[in-house]
């Protein structure tokens, strides 16, 4: 039956969502380290289900609501927060849950096993151990090197690139475009003074450090101006559930970029400031 | 008596030009602005060049100033031997160091105030911070308005404006101050304080004051009156200035 007969019939609308499947034993590596005792234990109870908040309305489920999943009813028994799926709505389960739902193949053989140390120091030396041994058959990784390839992979193989760098060479190409013309404006707007100075024998080269000096003034105006706007959407994102994460590294960068946008906005004006002739005043 | 700072002894040669010739290109045709012009100014005079609008009364001073390049004549300025054998940076450095300039518009960034637009140029010329704000406040006290220095320019009627650009000229002492057409945007009363600025500037400091104009009501406050029409000199009169001379339209 389609999607479309079945909603004529009158039954629940229907969405297709992810699965992360965890072991509930408590002491479980799979556990992320934010899950509190109680959302554990109550995962442990079978059929019960946890959807990050950002979710809620799009799977139209509140907390301790029942939901079907693959033919069989659900319990909404914890609302996560911090896990939000712009793709497509995330659910979590346990994975006795999975299997009692008929949906876990039984095939532990070839599936990512995580596993713990008894001293996490040792991880290093010890993937590096489990490498050699494998000879290529399995891969190895700690805890920080399976976080950088997944967000390596995010990037490299995501939408999430597309729209980054589109945003990024959009940024600059207006940014440039808009600094660059407001400079230029405001050098018109103010030749003549320009050309008085001129006349008073302020050379054509300190008029190019006023100019160049000025954007960088803007470019920190514009740093300024970004650090608040950015904090006002992350206040906006964490209202709808979304945590952003700015790392100082990289605040940084876009901080420096953005100064050298404008200042690469400034270089381009100085042509303009050839109009400041002084004997054009003596007319 | 007057004890204030005087450049070379009044009566010495400030500026002298000769044979300067200047053409504009319009359409295919050369048109001559200058046609040989001789002309000299000295320390302590307040020059007055008069004439109807294109007889070359501005190309005069530009050529003179070192803003606009004449085609043919020299100018010896100061202690410089013909000024457009100088680059252009000379130039500049030149008219940095010795030259002031007002304007008919008054020409001030609307966003300084009157203090910071006589700063900016002497902090060019190399004063620091402080001894440029000193310099700016003095020269602004001096045009009478000691009691607006942190006015920006909307807030000044248009006789102000023209004061703080002659602070601006004046700040810097010059040995040589042009003047172009320092009173045509102002009325009688605020031209009266323009003209007697620049008076004093003659008279007090020794600048070789050199103004432009067509007003006729000014040749009272001149040591000397040179007419020029159709690119050439026609006559060169001295005078004995009346320092307390009044603008017509003055009630």
């Amino acid at each position: 039956m389609s999607q479309a007969e079945r909603a004529r019939q009158g039954a629940p609308k229907s969405r297709q969502v992810m699965v992360n499947v965890i072991d509930t034993q408590p002491g479980s590596v799979t556990i992320p380290t934010d899950y509190s005792d109680e959302l554990v234990a109550a995962l442990r109870q079978p059929f019960t289900i946890a959807v990050d908040e950002t979710a809620l309305g799009t799977l139209g489920v509140k907390l301790g609501d029942r939901a079907i999943y693959a033919g069989q009813t659900v319990t909404v028994v914890g609302v996560l927060r911090g896990y939000p799926n712009m793709m497509q709505p995330t659910i979590v389960m346990s994975r006795d849950s999975l299997r009692m739902l008929g949906q876990s193949w039984g095939n532990t053989m070839g599936g990512p096993l995580m596993i713990k140390l008894r001293d996490p120091a040792k991880a290093t030396v010890v993937a590096a151990q489990l490498n050699e041994m494998g000879k290529g058959q399995w891969r190895a990784w700690t805890r920080q090197e399976l976080a950088d390839a997944n967000a390596k992979s995010m990037f490299e193989e995501g939408i999430l690139v597309i729209i980054i760098g589109g945003c990024v060479v959009l940024g600059i190409i207006i940014g440039v475009a808009i600094t660059w013309q407001t400079l230029r404006g405001a050098i018109m707007a103010n030749i003549k003074e320009f050309a008085s100075l001129r006349a008073l024998g302020v050379g054509m080269g300190s008029l190019r450090r006023i100019v160049v000096e000025l954007s960088f003034w803007v470019g920190l105006v514009g740093v300024a101006a970004a650090v608040l706007l950015t904090w006002l959407l992350s206040l906006l994102a964490r209202m709808g559930g979304v945590i952003i994460a700015l790392p100082f590294s990289l605040l940084l960068v876009v901080g420096v970029g953005l100064v050298l946008i404008a200042m690469g906005s400034g270089l381009l004006s100085l042509g303009v400031l050839k109009k400041s002739q002084p004997a054009d005043l003596l007319r | 008596m007057i004890h204030t700072k005087t450049h070379g002894k009044h009566g010495d040669y400030a500026i002298e030009a000769t044979g300067l010739i200047k053409r504009f290109k319009s359409g295919r045709a050369f048109v001559e602005v200058l046609k040989g012009v001789d002309f000299d100014a000295r320390h302590g005079d307040l020059t007055m060049v008069m004439g109807p609008s294109g007889s070359g009364k501005s190309t005069l001073i530009a050529a003179l100033s070192g803003l606009l390049k004449p085609e043919e004549g020299r100018v010896d300025a100061l202690d410089v031997d013909d000024l457009w054998k100088l680059s252009t940076g000379r130039i500049d450095r030149f008219r940095l160091e010795n030259c002031g300039f007002i304007f008919q518009g008054f020409n001030l960034f609307p966003s300084l105030t009157a203090l910071q637009q006589v700063e900016t140029v002497l902090k060019f010329q190399g004063l620091s911070s402080g001894q440029a704000k000193k310099r700016a406040t003095t020269a602004l006290e001096e045009v009478g308005l000691g009691h607006r220095l942190h006015q920006r320019p909307a807030a000044l009627s248009g006789g102000e404006k023209q004061r703080v650009a002659i602070a601006r000229a004046l700040a810097k002492d010059p040995k040589i101050l042009f003047a172009d057409e320092p009173t045509s945007a102002l009325d009688g009363e605020n031209g009266q304080v323009v003209i007697k600025l620049l008076r004093r500037a003659a008279t007090e400091h020794g600048a070789a004051v050199i103004c432009v104009t067509h007003d006729p009501r000014l040749e009272a406050w001149a040591d000397r009156v040179i007419h020029i029409e159709d690119g050439k000199i026609l006559d060169d009169q001295r005078r004995n200035p009346d320092p307390d001379a009044v603008l017509a339209s003055h009630h």
